[in-house]
């Protein structure tokens, strides 16, 4: 049986298989997502088209159903003028008209009548026609038709009558104008012709009956105007909504005689409706133009997938780093343990010797029992205090203490608190100065001991010749702060932010034993627990301050 | 077990019933609480009357009294249908119904002679023609002539002289009216003579002989005397169509004098006897500030008994007659407060028909008897407004932009407020005019807190004719300006609240709310109209094929359509549709001949399509003027929702 390896492990083969599976994934995800792109894009090239075509095919229809029943309103009484101006709007703001027709339409129960056509006692026929159209510097030209060309649109004419008789002849009293009349009758749809007659009213309508049937009637006529469009579906303006689609549209006759040799990549077509169905929009894009979308397409799934990558890369790392943080953690706590029992060892070990000496001597003179009295005594001392110290400061681990504020004059209290040190270290050289107008808020015992750690330093750090500590007190509006000044053998500037944390030395000579790596990390919760902050300030070989700040006002709880 | 388990279910959900129930409760005492909150706070409000309220029918119409000064007829509804009944003043138990329709309308009726009365009942206007003649004491009805499909009109005096009527057919030629006379003994029409001269009018004298008749060509109106029966007309007097002379009736003694009102040579028409044999003509009655009304004539006197004139405020009544004139002033003397309308009355003046009314009570119809000396009741014309505090109409009056002094109308709401938000209620027409007087319209207006402004804007008419004059032309143009700066004058009052000025009306009132859309979105908030014109064109087209004589008339009343097309389309709103901005309530009748549907829905869809707000309402079945019951409801019903919304 093998027995389980309880140590702590790093294992890079886990780490290495994580990275390349993560890798693999990226590199598969980046094809499977170009792939899309391009369907999608192709996808897209062939479903826009109606978007266009409606954009494209909108002046259109507003040319048909709002600008050409505007004829309606003139009921009839539209004069030269009149159609003049409006061909001239149509004209100019509907490119794709080219010509616009006027026939002023008389329908009367007169006999002699010339040109026209007779239906019962009712005659049609066309008083005047004018044709309109834009010369090439977009003036407006004007005038009757010539003979010859109204030749030209004389079936238009006879059949939009036809339809319009037909109509009068099937009216009755109670017929109502359905949408449906309107466009079977007043328009006529021919590829390139739109033609329009304007709506009567009904009443109208049976007028006009009644003179078609009834020869007594006195001799009345009305005019109805017909306009007829000539279109060229051509001159439409496409407006291309998605440039980046389509590299040209194009409106191309319906037949197409000509086989073109430069098939364009992708292409698709739709029919024009109604006047314009002789012709059809054409839509082509070559192979470069649509990877230029794809790709424009595919960079911002591309920058998604790699911040993916990315983060996932980084948690590997956070994880790897995580570990080596821990297994250094683990390497401190084994060094502590290893200190710790060192500092056990040496007092317990002169205990026994002492307890040995003492046991195994016959008798004991008087200097010797003062000598075995004092070891055994220090060495006791230096036990309790080890414990004391890792007591407390599980204590402040685990939030255990309790603060016990009151008001402090620090004067009293430092200069008490110095005449102990002198009591301990008389080769320490002291000097103090102490400015301060008010009483400090806080926990006298909690204090002596971040101070005590910071003598108990400063002597420890100090070559034999330099055992001095300058410690000055001063109190502004907001804070008081404590200075401890000494002329040890100082701190690297590298080093400051590690001396406060827990299990950490900084190895020289003056700690080879009876230090674990505690006193500072111990003053700084103390002092943060107590609402202070500590800091510290040095120069290797030269001094190191250590500076205690506390708030003026606190709150007293 | 079972049945445990089901009985603690049941428990469980009566007491979810029950908190619901709690829940209910509290909110329903949440509510009364915060209602009669309220009510304290409005307790000075004035109460909201039902729409319905203010649109009853009376219950009986048309009074007319019988040439022997006994009976009253008139009609009522019976069987769901118009019926003519009779009132026995000297015996009222034999009061009775005359006529038993149940499925056609009688349409109208008047007295033969003394025992017999002719009517005539159609389904509507378009209706084939029938008339019957009936006997009030047996009952019976018979056709006084075949029905036929030709029309009929009346030449006055519309009862029997030696046992024929008076009438005009068209039996020949649809466009000619012949004159005959008709039988009451269902013989049939007697021509008594072709209309060769296209004479519109015609006169009897006193023993009824037809001697005047008036032609037209709508421009000029050419006066026609003769005589005698049989010999030819003479022509004895040319006017224009601004410039008349209407025929009232021949007088008494006299075969070639009759009274008419006439404004030659005047502004105001007045009252004038004219001898067309002698040329001599008399002015009898005149007034300076308005035209005479048309009406005061009793035939069968041959005299006027009485002339009328409504001025700027109330309508004055002057009694010519003198034992007429007693019993007015008894009427008067017992309705001190009120306007009295003479309905009818009897040669005699044994029965005298009357309406009383003020601008704040619909009132009554009422009538006197000689014999009795009593006035009784004949019908109230609106009960369920009786005793209800409406809003009185002030007469009001101010300068147009040029100088022009125009009249109106002014309508408060109960409540008294520092500013008004206003409806201007702009009357039909032109050529009419607002009375003052008891107004449904108005009056529910005023109830639901606007005030009611009611211009007679220039081309109205009775204010004489140069007033009419200078409306001719002027649609859109100095009519609208006068409606506009009625609505300015009203602002500067500190009457009316600048910001809350609706436009509203029928016919031209509705064309000057949708011009007003058009071209005066600053000065009105929002438009009602109803079968207002949208397209002048359309409107001139309406005159009918074989009346084109008449269209030179309106030629100069708005315009001739294909020479001045650019002012047509100036002032038509349909051409500016997208320039409407304001809010629009709109309705059309389907059968109103001034407007086409096409016209209308191009109309509508153009406003919605510039994103206007439109609410558009079709009734097929009515004309310009909405008659059924409901559909009126639900006009006002809108007007009030919408005047809410956007007022």
């Amino acid at each position: 049986m093998n027995s389980i390896n309880l140590r702590y492990r790093k294992n890079f083969g886990l780490l290495i298989a994580f990275f390349v599976l993560v890798t693999i994934l990226f590199v598969a995800s980046t094809f499977f997502a170009r792939t899309m792109t391009t369907n999608f894009v192709e996808a897209e090239f062939n479903n826009k088209k109606v978007e266009v075509f409606d954009e494209s095919i909108k002046p259109f229809n507003t040319f048909f159903t709002e600008k050409i029943p505007e004829i309606s309103y003139f009921q009839g009484y539209m004069s030269d003028d009149q159609a003049s101006d409006f061909s001239n709007t149509v004209l100019r703001s509907f490119p794709f008209v080219n010509e616009v027709r006027f026939f002023d339409v008389v329908l009367t129960n007169r006999d002699s009548v010339g040109n026209g056509v007779r239906f019962n006692n009712l005659t049609v026929y066309s008083k005047v026609s004018y044709l309109y159209k834009l010369d090439k510097d977009n003036r407006l030209l004007g005038g009757e038709q010539s003979f010859k060309e109204y030749l030209n649109a004389t079936s238009e004419f006879n059949n939009m009558m036809l339809k319009f008789v037909g109509f009068i002849e099937g009216a009755k009293d109670s017929t109502r104008l359905t949408d449906n009349d309107i466009f079977k009758v007043f328009y006529a749809l021919q590829p390139g012709m739109v033609s329009y007659l304007n709506i009567p009213r009904m009443s109208d309508i049976m007028n006009y009956q009644t003179m078609m049937n009834d020869v007594d009637l006195p001799e009345s006529s009305y005019e109805q105007d017909l306009f007829v469009f000539s279109i060229d579906p051509t001159k439409i303006h496409i407006q291309n909504k998605y440039p980046n689609l389509y590299e040209e549209i194009s409106i191309k006759a319906v037949v197409d005689q000509y086989v073109t040799n430069d098939e364009s990549y992708l292409r698709t077509e739709l029919p024009l409706p109604g006047a314009l169905s002789d012709y059809k929009l054409q839509f082509d894009t070559s192979r470069e133009f649509i990877v230029k979308d794809i790709n424009k397409r595919f960079f911002p799934v591309m920058v998604g997938i790699s911040l993916v990558y990315l983060f996932l890369i980084l948690t590997g790392y956070l994880i790897y780093r995580n570990a080596a943080i821990n297994s250094r953690l683990y390497q401190l706590q084994y060094d502590f343990i290893n200190n710790l029992t060192h500092e056990f060892k040496t007092p317990v070990s002169v205990i026994k010797i002492a307890g040995n000496n003492i046991k195994s001597a016959d008798n004991i003179s008087e200097v010797e029992r003062q000598m075995y009295g004092r070891i055994l005594d220090q060495e006791a001392d230096k036990l309790n205090n080890l414990m004391n110290k890792l007591l407390s400061f599980a204590q402040i681990e685990n939030k255990s203490i309790k603060f016990h504020g009151e008001d402090i004059d620090l004067k009293v209290f430092l200069s008490q608190f110095f005449d102990s040190i002198q009591l301990k270290y008389p080769d320490l050289k002291l000097d103090f100065k102490i400015d301060v107008k008010s009483m400090l808020y806080t926990d006298p015992v909690l204090l002596t001991s971040v101070c005590q750690n910071l003598v108990d330093n400063a002597y420890k750090y100090s070559p034999i010749d330099r055992k001095f500590l300058a410690v000055t007190v001063e109190q502004n509006k907001k804070y008081f702060t404590i200075f401890f000044k000494d002329k040890g053998i100082g701190i690297d500037k590298r080093e400051f932010n590690s001396i406060f944390k827990k299990f950490y030395r900084v190895k020289n000579q003056f700690n080879q034993q009876g230090s674990i790596g505690l006193g500072l990390a111990f003053c700084k919760e103390i002092t943060e627990f107590m609402g202070g902050d500590i800091k510290v300030d040095s120069q290797l070989n030269v001094g190191t301050t250590f500076t205690l700040i506390f708030p003026v006002d606190v709150k007293k709880i | 077990m079972n049945k445990c388990n089901k009985i603690l279910i049941f428990e469980d959900k009566s007491r979810g019933g029950l908190k619901l129930m709690k829940v209910i409760v509290n909110l329903m005492f949440l509510c009364v609480v915060i209602i009669s909150f309220c009510n304290c706070g409005d307790r000075d409000k004035v109460k909201t009357i039902p729409i319905q309220d203010f649109f009853v029918k009376p219950e009986r119409t048309s009074f007319k009294v019988s040439p022997d000064g006994r009976r009253i007829a008139y009609i009522g509804v019976e069987d769901h249908c118009r019926n003519i009944f009779i009132l026995d003043t000297e015996i009222p138990d034999s009061s009775k119904q005359l006529t038993y329709e149940k499925h056609i309308n009688v349409q109208y009726f008047f007295w033969a002679t003394s025992d017999s009365i002719v009517y005539s009942n159609s389904h509507s206007n378009k209706d084939s023609l029938r008339l019957f003649i009936i006997d009030i004491h047996t009952e019976k009805s018979t056709y006084l002539i075949p029905p036929a499909q030709h029309e009929l009109r009346w030449v006055s005096p519309t009862h029997a002289i030696d046992g024929k009527i008076l009438a005009q057919l068209n039996v020949r030629d649809s466009t000619i009216f012949d004159l005959y006379r008709i039988p009451l003994n269902g013989k049939g029409p007697e021509l008594v003579e072709l209309n060769t001269q296209r004479m519109g009018t015609w006169v009897a004298s006193m023993d009824g002989q037809v001697r005047l008749a008036i032609s037209s060509d709508s421009i000029q109106d050419k006066i026609w005397y003769r005589d005698n029966e049989g010999e030819p007309f003479r022509n004895v007097l040319n006017t224009d169509f601004i410039s008349t002379i209407i025929p009232l009736g021949p007088a008494k003694g006299s075969n070639s004098s009759f009274y008419g009102l006439s404004n030659i040579g005047k502004d105001k028409s007045g009252l004038v006897l004219m001898d067309f044999k002698t040329g001599d003509q008399q002015v009898l009655v005149d007034n300076e500030k308005a035209d005479l009304n048309k009406e005061g004539y009793l035939f069968s006197k041959g005299e006027m008994i009485y002339t009328s004139v409504s001025t700027e405020d109330r309508k004055e009544i002057n009694v010519l007659n003198d034992k007429l004139k007693s019993i007015y002033q008894e009427i008067q003397r017992k309705y001190a407060d009120y306007n009295i309308d003479l309905i009818d009355v009897d040669e005699n003046f044994n029965l005298v028909v009357f309406k009383i009314y003020t601008d704040v009570d619909p009132g009554q119809v009422l009538y006197y008897s000689a014999k009795s000396g009593e006035i009784k009741e004949l019908v109230a014309i609106n009960p369920s407004l009786k005793n209800i505090e409406l809003s009185p109409m002030q007469a009001v009056s101010y300068f147009s932009r040029d100088g022009k002094l125009i009249n109106g109308f002014l309508t408060y709401p109960l409540i008294k407020k520092d500013k008004y938000p206003v409806v201007v209620l702009v009357h039909d027409g032109p050529n009419s005019r607002d009375n003052w007087g008891f107004n449904q319209e108005v009056q529910f207006l005023a109830n639901r807190g606007y005030a009611v402004f009611q211009v007679n804007y220039r081309g109205s008419t009775g204010f004489g004719k140069e007033f009419v004059k200078e409306g001719y032309k002027q649609w859109g143009g100095e009519i609208q300006n006068d409606i506009s700066d009625g609505v300015s004058w009203l602002i500067h009052q500190g009457i009316a609240d600048k910001d809350r000025v609706a436009i509203m009306g029928t016919g031209f009132g509705g064309y000057s709310a949708l011009y007003a859309a058009c071209f005066n979105p600053t000065l009105y908030k929002c438009a009602i109209s109803s079968s207002g014109y949208t397209n002048l064109f359309t409107y001139l087209k309406e005159i009918p094929p074989f009346y084109q004589q008449y269209l030179q008339m309106y030629y100069k009343i708005i315009g001739d359509p294909s020479k001045e097309s650019d002012l047509f389309k100036a002032i038509s709103p349909l051409f500016h549709a997208e320039k409407i901005k304001m809010p629009i309530l709109m309705f059309q009748g389907g059968r109103d001949r001034y407007n086409s549907i096409t016209d209308i829905n191009q109309f509508v869809q153009k406003v919605k399509n510039n994103g206007g707000n439109i609410k558009y309402t079709f009734f097929e079945e009515e004309g310009r003027r909405i008659r059924k019951e409901e559909n009126i409801i639900l006009y006002y019903q809108q007007v009030e929702d919408f005047l809410s919304r956007n007022l």
